[in-house]
């Protein structure tokens, strides 16, 4: 996965597309803070998502039936 | 306040068991402590005071019938709002859920305290549904820190702190996601205990995370938190998450010393996030321990608080999206809009975070096999003002509540057992201290807090009312 370079235009449509999907009616306040809070998890994610991991790392099961 | 310190859990559960005391007695005096202190600091939602009278009279009576008594007998103690407790609603910090019905049973934990003989007398105010560090609660109150009531408590356990630090009880239980523990242990002065995840069952509290939630108790004095972790641990078949490994206890373990103990300071990340006061705490710590050797764990730590971000908002922001849809205006101002961008993440990222949990736990075992503990800060700083919205750290100005977490989530992360060591200079506020251990052992932190409290290097002070 390569590292994300989000516009602001970018963010805040993905924003828009995903609250839809997802049932979320935002007024415009809201959805300018939700912008905000997207855009710091962008910022804070980028060496997450830089970083390159094996096919082989799996996400640890918890689960026990 | 009182002129002299209060006791401690030990101290009140051998007056108990000697008849020096009663637990009634006790509660009674608990009781009034709570309403003449509380009002200042917000740190209870709830006063169990029927319950507690009745747990009390339980005890006294066991006593009075000459059986043998559990080693918290008569001590009272309190949880965080988001464990269940018998005929309480649980609130977890949150308005919507005001109106829920009350818990029909109590929280394993609280069982287990009450199996113990300890006298619950409440439940603790936090940040809703644990997404914050400051419990400035915009529902419930702002909760505030007893060594100065103009400054935050820190959180998301904040009212587990404070009601600590003031002595209104000197033991309480908090949960612990991403430092919700360890935020509020440090900045109230207290001890603090985040085990390793899976340790202790979590059943019958109310969830934030399920990849990373943990709970843990509070204590003014660190044989009492060893002996309430000693009481609340053990398997659980009710709670998946819940490792099944018997009983470790470590109170015993906690004169043994150090000298065998391969001690590192976390330098690098862990460095570069301290405030003045907090890196002086680290250093008196690592003198006092005769560290020398740092760790540098690159691009790990950064990378871990990252997955840690992104997996908290996931999973945090599922969780919640019913009442994001139809009941936003009752929650957190703080923190609803966080939980409406975490809910709509790329899963491709939170599948990322998760794999990259697995690739840092690995890095971490390397880590491991050359020291035996970790030292890093709690937080980058003490205890900032109500209200504050930014913090000075390394020369930048940053956000302050999501930045109180920098230390901490890395190690939680993984899942990795922290004691949080309270370390006060004189005259100024508490800064806390990570120790840090491979996973399930809890009892290498516990040998160097006991090392740090034998120097009077890290001890709970006492707030200014009760000189």
């Amino acid at each position: 996965m390569t590292t994300p370079t989000l516009t602001a235009e970018e963010i805040a449509a993905y924003v828009d597309a995903a609250c839809a999907a997802n049932g979320l009616v935002l007024p415009p306040d809201e959805r300018e803070r939700v912008i905000g809070h997207f855009t710091r998890t962008v910022a804070i994610a980028t060496p997450l998502l830089a970083l390159e991991l094996p096919p082989d790392v799996e996400i640890a099961p918890v689960f026990r039936p | 306040m009182s002129g002299h310190p209060p006791p401690s859990a030990l101290s009140i559960a051998a007056d108990v068991r000697r008849g020096a005391t009663t637990a009634g007695a006790l509660i009674e005096e608990t009781l009034a402590a709570i309403a003449r202190v509380d009002p200042s600091i917000n740190s209870f939602t709830d006063v169990t005071a029927a319950r507690a009278r009745t747990e009390a009279r339980a005890v006294d009576a066991r006593r009075a019938a000459g059986a043998p008594l559990p080693p918290l007998a008569g001590v009272p103690y309190a949880v965080k709002n988001l464990f269940d407790v018998a005929g309480l609603t649980t609130l977890a910090g949150a308005k919507v859920n005001a109106d829920h019905p009350a818990a029909a049973a109590d929280a394993t934990l609280v069982a287990r305290m009450r199996n113990a003989g300890a006298v619950l007398v409440g439940a603790l105010n936090m940040d809703e549904f644990a997404y914050g560090f400051t419990t400035e609660n915009s529902h419930y109150g702002v909760t505030r820190n007893p060594h100065d009531p103009t400054r935050i408590a820190g959180g998301s356990s904040g009212g587990t702190g404070a009601a600590v630090a003031a002595r209104l009880v000197p033991l309480a239980l908090g949960s612990d996601t991403n430092g919700s523990i360890r935020v509020p242990s440090s900045l109230c002065g207290v001890w603090g205990l985040k085990p390793t995840f899976g340790r202790l069952s979590r059943r019958g509290t109310f969830p934030f995370v399920a990849s990373l939630d943990h709970v843990g108790p509070v204590a003014a004095s660190l044989p009492d938190l060893a002996a309430c972790y000693d009481a609340l641990q053990g398997p659980d078949v009710d709670d998946d998450a819940c490792a099944q490994r018997p009983v470790e206890p470590v109170s015993g373990a906690m004169q043994r010393g150090v000298a065998d103990l391969r001690i590192a300071r976390l330098s690098g990340y862990f460095d570069a996030h301290l405030t003045p006061p907090a890196a002086v705490a680290v250093d008196t710590v690592c003198a006092a321990l005769g560290v020398t050797r740092s760790v540098d764990l690159g691009d790990a730590a950064a990378i871990g608080r990252a997955a840690a971000f992104v997996v908290t908002a996931s999973e945090g922001g599922a969780l919640h999206l019913p009442a994001l849809r139809t009941r936003r205006a009752d929650m957190e101002p703080l923190s609803r809009e966080r939980f409406v961008a975490g809910a709509i993440l790329p899963v491709a990222w939170y599948v990322k975070a998760q794999r990259a949990r697995a690739w840092y736990r690995a890095r971490m075992r390397t880590v491991f096999a050359d020291a035996d503990v970790l030292i890093a800060a709690a937080t980058p700083c003490p205890a900032t003002p109500v209200g504050a919205e930014w913090l000075e750290l390394a020369g930048a100005r940053v956000p302050l509540r999501p930045s109180l977490g920098l230390l901490t989530q890395p190690i939680s992360c993984i899942g990795l057992p922290v004691v949080a060591a309270p370390v006060a200079q004189p005259g100024a506020l508490p800064v806390g201290v990570q120790i840090i251990a491979a996973p399930w052992r809890e009892d290498l932190c516990f040998r160097v807090a006991a090392a740090l409290a034998a120097g009077g290097v890290a001890v709970a002070p006492l707030p200014a009312f009760h000189a």
